[in-house]
């Protein structure tokens, strides 16, 4: 049973230890200039955290099989405060130590200042959808007012008819599109529930939070197709609102502005 | 030196739970803590809410709440003098019927704000004040009834239970003055 | 002093109902709270293994079990609003029914009072109310499962505004979760009165002799979550008293002004759905710690008994056990790196919740340290306590990355999440819950559990968990969101599909192998060995009685405490242990 035991919980560590080493499963894909320090952090605490892990779990199953009483008495003595303090002190350090360069990363991440040359883009998420708005030609987002929205007649987040201001908005649903290598700006809102916008590939989720505007920034790296999930249970259908993120060239960007505009 | 081998001062024998005092105050200021909890888990909200609104109208003190004040006020200092001498019954009868009085002028200026057309529904303000009303109201309902179990309990608790309503029937009157604070203090 | 020697507080009864139904006597409350979570454990699995079955066939039809439930897999497969409702109420009943009653209520109730000295609890009339106000509570949370229009759908968390909006928001969201709202305001109260109780027995009814510092860690882990859930309940129930009110009452505490729901438009203005997760959270991170720390407890005090050693460094477990606590209140706020909280807060809510890392890393060193050079027995008691070690460290680590909120951006609401708490404050807290239910059986029922049947439950338990949730990891890596009802609707998911199959497989049989666990508590109860007064030849007060007590624990003898709680193996005494009611010439 000892020695059973003693290997199972060596075996618990080597195995998790190395799924992790070979990246059986991994990270989707890196596509955000942010990302890079997020994913360093990451793979630092993994390795630490897997090196605690594993050395409990040898050191338990040791122990185990080492200590299976047979014969011996068991020693008896009460406490050790000098390896006492020893571990609390190198325990401490690590951790608060970890806790302040993670904390680091993260005000880079929020603090970061938005360029004025971001590219800005409202997204209104619903039970199931996503509504991206782009300012148009003008830059000036129109007016909006929760008590025109009427979903019956397309009119998902409320759009003032009577602001000028709004006639060249460009309203998508469950479709965004970004140029690659600009700094991007959502202002996330919610006209129902709280959602949460999830891009993996971007290392970016942040609240939908109704009442709420939070702005995210973000400059992706890669030209393609990606996914926008939702991460805060929202309702019955969470699981299927999908949005699509199309990442392209500034050409291509334009492009694809004018065209929805025409719509 | 390990622990098992600290000479500790052996303490009294345990006290049978039946009569000891001791036990039942403990008991019921560890209530009055979870009972604080709950009203600074309501505060904190409050707080919240009404920095956050926009649109918070404050509704007046009905006038009618400093009667119900003094009818509290006068309900626990009674109650002092009836635990300090024991033998004036009309001590104890006056603080629970200027707690009943308090009772009742709380319905009453439930009823003159819904007159008023002011409910939980249509202004923060006052939904707060009938959600810490009521909660302090539905703990002056139980501090009646221990109140009135005073006379009626067996005579070897009579004295506990004395001793531990006081301390709750101070707590809630104090509290009341607090929640009036809130609610109208700071506006 | 004949007065407390003569009278238990109140005489033993003898008529059927006063003495097994609306008891009294602690012994019997927590046998009942016991019972509750075993009911109570058996729906959360129910329900898990139905989660399971979507996840790993999502489309899958089950004419079977469409019989049963016509409404759940209307048009052939599981619905997703199914799911989500087999998703919430899992999650409900299992922490609150199952992780707060069994080791708090149900063994604290149980041996709280017997390991201090006492004859029964300081209220007992209060402590009988305490156990029916929470059954109670439990019949409404099943209310809600069967609720017109469906269980809820808003998870454990009850998130506003979509757990405040009615019915409106989706199915379940009507009755069922007014009834789960209902359900947690009723079991605060239970468990506020519990809590109280505790926290009177330790401090006013401990035995002569029974200083603090020579109580059990079990007691301490007691005591300590007792105030935490003395502090927290009332959090949780301010909190559900505003959100039933914006529910039945029309008020705005959690929604917002200008909600469009499915195109209708609320009338609500000014509530903060952030306001709801604050309260919620500063219940919900000491809740963690109420399932976990009773774990604990009964993970040192078996890992010392078996090991025939004392605990090692007795004083900073029950500084490490005070600190976790302690600290376990001002970390809610790493729930909501996400949620728009100022972000300035993160970093504040980050730096302590790594600090409550570190008792918690002083508990591991101190347990590893108590098996070193111990003569280990392996009774399933202790294998279940040494499976709580590695689990907590399996759990434990995860917390690293999870409190860091940069990390948290990617990890957050992802499945790492579900496989770090699932680890840490539900397997682990369920490992300690059999631990002390094979250690403590003997006494309770005067009869061993079968040991053989126990070790096979205790491979396919802990082979089981780790083959369920360790997967979970990648999936949470792999940037899978949780309580998504399938993955087929995202193309960056779709390779996770083999994973969620071998996690269910592994789940059915995990959950099929729990029937061993609950044949040998009834089969141990009529054919179990007897098991006289102390079987494991363990120290602390409750094995110095007969098996099971009687009424008022100790009959005529008070108890005199002369001896620390883990004196094991001390050199040139006659056994390889000293009880604490041994007299002091036992130490030589």
């Amino acid at each position: 049973m000892a020695l059973l035991l003693g290997l199972f919980f060596v075996a618990v560590g080597t195995v998790t230890v190395g799924i992790f080493l070979f990246k059986v499963w991994w990270l989707p894909e890196l596509i955000s200039v942010h990302g890079a320090a997020i994913d360093d952090q990451l793979v630092m605490t993994l390795i630490i955290a897997g090196t605690v892990f594993f050395l409990a779990q040898i050191a338990l199953g040791y122990f185990i099989w080492k200590f299976r009483g047979q014969g011996r008495a068991a020693s008896y003595w009460h406490e050790n405060p000098k390896l006492e303090f020893t571990w609390t002190f190198i325990t401490l350090v690590i951790f608060v130590g970890l806790g302040i360069s993670g904390n680091r990363i993260w005000a880079a991440y929020f603090q970061a200042p938005v360029p004025a040359d971001a590219v800005m883009v409202e997204l209104t998420a619903q039970q199931f959808a996503w509504n991206f708005r782009y300012p148009g030609a003008d830059g000036v987002l129109g007016r909006t007012n929760p008590a025109l929205i009427d979903d019956a007649n397309g009119n998902y987040i409320g759009l003032d008819p009577k602001d000028p201001a709004g006639k060249d908005d460009v309203t998508t649903q469950n479709i965004m599109a970004i140029p690659v290598n600009r700094p991007i700006r959502v202002m996330l809102r919610s006209k129902d529930v709280t959602h949460s916008f999830f891009v993996p590939q971007l290392r970016v989720k942040q609240d939908a939070v109704p009442g709420l505007g939070i702005g995210v920034s973000f400059t992706a790296t890669k030209i393609g197709e990606f996914e926008i999930a939702c991460a805060e249970l929202c309702g019955m259908q969470h699981y299927k609102m999908r949005g699509r993120l199309l990442v392209m060239t500034q050409a291509d960007f334009d492009q694809w502005l004018k065209t929805r505009a025409a719509m | 030196m390990s622990v098992s081998t600290l000479e500790l001062p052996l303490g009294p024998p345990p006290a049978d739970p039946r009569v000891s005092l001791r036990t039942s105050l403990l008991g019921m200021k560890l209530a009055l803590a979870a009972i604080g909890m709950l009203f600074t888990a309501f505060t904190s909200a409050y707080v919240v809410r009404h920095a956050l609104d926009p649109d918070w109208h404050a509704v007046p003190m009905p006038r009618i709440m400093i009667a119900n004040t003094l009818a509290l006020v006068i309900s626990s200092l009674s109650l002092e003098v009836y635990r300090r001498h024991r033998q004036e019954r009309l001590w104890l009868t006056l603080s629970q019927a200027m707690g009943v009085l308090f009772v009742a002028g709380q319905v009453f200026a439930w009823r003159q704000l819904q007159s008023r057309g002011v409910y939980l529904s249509n202004n923060p303000h006052a939904a707060f004040f009938y959600v810490l009303t009521a909660a302090h109201g539905l703990h002056i309902l139980g501090g009646l009834f221990a109140l009135g179990g005073i006379t009626v309990v067996a005579q070897e608790r009579r004295f506990r239970w004395l001793e531990a309503a006081s301390l709750y029937w101070h707590f809630m009157g104090a509290l009341w003055l607090y929640l009036l604070f809130l609610l109208f203090g700071m506006n | 002093m004949d007065v407390h020697v003569a009278a238990h507080q109140h005489e033993a009864p003898t008529g059927f109902v006063r003495k097994y139904i609306f008891s009294m006597d602690h012994k019997v409350i927590g046998i009942q709270y016991l019972m509750l979570a075993m009911v109570a454990v058996t729906v959360g699995m129910i329900l898990s293994v139905l989660m399971r079955l979507r996840l790993a066939w999502p489309l899958e039809k089950w004419p079977m079990l469409a019989h049963i439930f016509p409404e759940g897999f209307a048009g052939g497969p599981m619905t997703p609003e199914f799911y989500l409702a087999m998703l919430t109420m899992h999650g409900t009943i299992m922490v609150f029914f199952v992780l707060t009653t069994a080791p708090l209520s149900g063994f604290g109730n149980y041996f709280l009072p017997i390991q201090v000295g006492a004859r029964d609890m300081a209220f007992p009339f209060m402590n009988m109310m305490s156990f029916w106000v929470t059954f109670v509570a439990f019949v409404v949370m099943l209310m809600a499962l069967f609720a017109t229009g469906g269980a809820p759908i808003a998870g454990w968390t009850a998130y506003t505004p979509l757990s405040a909006v009615g019915a409106i928001g989706g199915p379940g969201m009507g009755a069922g979760q007014t009834l789960w709202v209902i359900s947690i305001a009723i079991f605060c109260a239970g468990s506020l009165l519990t809590a109280l109780n505790f926290l009177t027995t330790v401090l006013n009814l401990r035995a002569r002799g029974m200083s603090l510092m020579r109580m059990p860690l079990t007691s301490w882990a007691w005591f300590t979550t007792a105030i935490l859930a003395l502090l927290a309940f009332p959090v949780l129930l301010a909190g559900g008293v505003l959100l039933l009110l914006d529910r039945v009452g029309g008020s705005s505490f959690f929604i917002p002004a200008g909600l469009v729901i499915s195109d209708k438009h609320l009338t609500n203005s000014g509530g903060s759905p952030l306001l709801w997760q604050h309260l919620f959270w500063f219940f919900g991170h000491p809740e963690v710690y109420i399932a976990i720390l009773p774990g604990m407890g009964v993970t040192s005090h078996i890992l010392s008994t078996f090991s025939r050693k004392p605990v090692f460094a007795y004083k900073a477990m029950v500084g490490a056990i005070f600190a976790i606590g302690f600290i376990s209140y001002v970390v809610w706020g790493h729930h909501m790196f996400m949620s728009g909280m100022s972000p300035y807060t993160a970093m504040a809510f980050s730096i302590t919740t790594m600090a409550v890392g570190v008792p918690s890393a002083i508990k591991t060193f101190n347990w590893l340290a108590t098996l070193w050079k111990g003569q280990i027995r392996f009774t399933c008691a202790m294998l279940f306590s040494l499976g709580f070690v590695s689990l907590f460290v399996s759990g434990g680590v995860t917390g690293m990355l999870l409190a860091q909120p940069a990390v948290d951006i990617f990890l957050h609401d992802t499945y790492f999440v579900v496989a770090h708490f699932h680890i840490i404050m539900g397997v682990a807290a369920i490992f300690g819950i059999f631990a002390g239910m094979y250690y403590w059986y003997p006494k309770m029922f005067g009869r061993l559990m079968h040991e053989g049947w126990g070790k096979v439950h205790f491979w396919f338990s802990l082979v089981g968990v780790y083959c369920i949730f360790m997967p979970m990891h990648f999936l949470g890596l792999a940037g899978h969101p949780r309580r998504y009802a399938q993955l087929t609707e995202f193309k960056y998911l779709l390779h996770l599909q083999p994973l969620h199959l071998f996690i269910s497989i592994a789940a059915f049989i995990t959950i099929t192998a729990q029937v061993i666990f609950f044949f040998n508590f009834f089969w141990s109860l009529k054919k179990g060995k007897p098991a006289g007064d102390n079987p494991w030849e363990s120290t602390s007060l409750e094995w110095s009685i007969p098996s099971p007590p009687p009424f008022d624990n100790f009959g005529p003898i008070e108890p005199i405490v002369h001896h620390g709680p883990y004196e094991y193996s001390v050199p040139g005494a006659a056994k390889d242990y000293i009880m604490q009611t041994d007299p002091p010439e036992a130490r030589p």
